[in-house]
């Protein structure tokens, strides 16, 4: 009995020294990681969960920057929807952050806060008991995903020539902390040699939020118009360096342009032209998204008939 | 074992006690009930020249305070006295009242021909029986509510919220003499950011009879028009039902399919907005004792 006591405790000792060992394990990239943007939610008792038909009661959301990147001030908007407003005495418009909203770095682990107040909610149709309504805001911000690929740079002309290997010219170059914290991420970059003397990247993007991406050249009010989003839906600004990098983009082959998300990825196709050296080397690969992303929220509230 | 034994009868036990417990529960807002006061009149038998008066007891389960049309009368002819033709009294009822999720029902005592008066039969023959029966007549509306979803394009994205072009909706409402089932929505898009709502449900009576709201004190069965007004609260009243007879809904049978179609511009993807139907009418109940023997002389 005693010796089954001991084993249990040795196992558990076991599991547990793993686990720390595990969340100990430090980042292979300059990145904290990970797939947040800014978050929204309602403030609690703004508004409350039940009121009276009689009563305004304040509307606010809470926006935390859970991401890499900063938000300057009015950048990231926030508004209510799916509600005929004037019924809420609410108004069909964004409003902006009042001042930066910072991201996270390795150092701060958590991002920076701020409260939007949206404005004084007052119920203005009649009321018989009770009405249950679903009350949903949605935050709109222009957001940077930043990665550095450690890209492993030769030929299979260098290859054949003998050539030293001092990386592998096949494969998965995506590690962790090697892309930073976003709601878009490039989740693979798989590179393989191309030709005599090239090198051929297939870069995975994929949106890793909960939200949409748009173009961030649009406003967020371009959004509630049906033509412009359709223009602008999934679209992702890409930069990727060196400059002598070549991607496929929607309007032409370069280093930047565009790229059209489809059901919530795309792999982008890249090639490079290696010059003839002694050996392969590795050389950092930047990959910059740049886009506008919507995330929401939503809260139950009950409206009571007023009863005297 | 005992214990199992002890669980096993326990169980059913408390189901039982619950649904006992629902059966309790008053009928919410389901109008004006009527019942004969015990022994006005006397249910069995009357006795030639015996006093008599009708005592009713109105409740309102109705959240209105309302005017009814009550009436007596009786299946014998008038030369044997009893309860002349066309007997009624104006009576006004307060509306029932709200207490948490309880219903307290108004109720009212009315008497005919007074409170101090009575009728009474006369020269009967043998073997004669008589009915007395009242009628209660008021006017109803009956509030029915949903929350519906109504999206500008079949394309637009109504991230967690189902929101479909067509679909049925949930109905909430209080029990009442016409009620509405089988809501259904659909949304004919039509460019320019507009739409036509369709609206369509089953209106269904529940019981006694359903009359024109504005013939009370005068019902005839020739017109049993009801009045139905939807309003997406906030947006628009301005729905178009059919079938309608001058823009009211002829309502003869126990059930109806009405149609309602409205045009909207929406600047959002989508709105979820109340709904609200309303139909207005006159509901009819009635009471009959029976058959009451009236006995003569002789035969006491």
């Amino acid at each position: 009995m005693k010796k089954t006591i001991i084993y249990i405790l040795l196992i558990s000792l076991v599991l547990f020294g793993g686990q720390c060992a595990q969340k100990q394990k430090a980042a292979e990239g300059p990145f904290v990681g990970g797939a947040k943007g800014v978050d929204i939610a309602f403030i609690a008792g703004s508004p409350p969960t039940e009121f009276s038909q009689t009563d305004t009661v304040p509307v606010k959301v809470l926006l935390k920057n859970n991401g890499e990147q900063d938000i300057n001030a009015e950048d990231a908007q926030v508004k209510v929807y799916g509600i005929y407003y004037p019924n809420f005495g609410l108004l069909d418009q964004y409003k902006g952050t009042s001042s930066i909203l910072r991201g996270i770095t390795q150092f701060e682990k958590e991002g920076g806060e701020q409260q939007v107040e949206i404005g004084n909610l007052k119920y203005t149709q009649p009321v018989t008991n009770f009405e249950d309504i679903t009350l949903r805001a949605k935050v709109c911000y222009p957001y940077e995903t930043k990665s550095q690929i450690k890209a492993c740079l030769g030929s299979l002309e260098i290859k054949e020539k003998g050539g030293e290997q001092i990386c592998e010219l096949t494969g998965e170059k995506v590690k962790s902390g090697s892309v930073s914290a976003a709601p878009i991420q490039v989740t693979s970059v798989n590179q393989k040699p191309y030709a005599a003397n090239q090198i051929l990247f297939e870069i995975t993007i994929q949106n890793s939020g909960k939200g949409d991406v748009y173009d961030p050249s649009f406003g967020c009010i371009d959004f509630e118009d049906l033509v412009k989003r359709s223009d602008a839906e999934n679209i992702v600004n890409v930069e990727v360096n060196p400059a002598d990098v070549k991607c496929s983009f929607l309007e032409s082959e370069s280093n930047k342009g565009q790229i059209r998300l489809t059901t919530g990825k795309k792999i982008l196709s890249c090639r490079k032209t290696v010059e003839a050296t002694e050996s392969n080397f590795e050389q950092n690969l930047n990959i910059n998204l740049n886009y506008k992303y919507i995330d929401r929220a939503s809260t139950n509230i009950k409206i009571r008939e007023f009863t005297s | 074992m005992k214990i199992l034994k002890l669980i096993i009868i326990l169980i059913p036990l408390l189901f039982i006690a619950q649904c006992a417990q629902f059966g309790q529960r008053a009928p919410s807002g389901q109008g004006i009930s009527l019942n004969f006061l015990k022994n006005q009149p006397p249910i069995d038998l009357l006795y030639d020249n015996q006093n008599f008066r009708v005592g009713l007891e109105l409740t309102n389960y109705g959240f209105k305070d309302t005017k009814a049309s009550v009436c007596v009368y009786d299946t014998v002819a008038d030369f044997f006295g009893g309860i002349p033709s066309n007997v009624c009294e104006q009576v006004q009822i307060n509306a029932a009242e709200k207490s948490g999720n309880n219903i307290i029902p108004e109720v009212k005592q009315v008497y005919f021909p007074s409170k101090s008066q009575t009728y009474f039969y006369k020269e009967i023959t043998k073997g004669m029986t008589t009915n007395i029966i009242s009628d209660v007549i008021y006017p109803y509306e009956t509030k029915a509510n949903s929350q519906i979803c109504i999206k500008r394009d079949e394309n637009v994205k109504t991230t967690g919220v189902t929101c479909e072009l067509s679909s049925a909706e949930q109905v909430i409402q209080d029990s009442a003499p016409l009620t509405v089932s089988n809501l259904k929505k659909d949304i004919i898009p039509r460019g320019n950011n507009e739409i036509s709502l369709l609206i369509t449900f089953d209106v269904q009576k529940t019981y006694g009879e359903i009359l024109d709201k504005n013939k009370i004190s005068q019902p005839t069965d020739e017109d049993k028009l009801i009045d139905i007004n939807l309003n997406l609260k906030g947006i628009t009243q301005n729905f178009i039902c059919n079938p309608n007879k001058a823009g009211r809904i002829v309502f003869k049978e126990n059930q109806k399919t009405i149609k309602c179609e409205a045009i909207l511009t929406l600047s959002q993807d989508y709105i979820v907005n109340p709904l609200e139907i309303m139909i207005n009418y006159a509901h009819k109940v009635s009471k009959s004792t029976g058959a009451i023997k009236l006995v003569i002389e002789e035969e006491i």
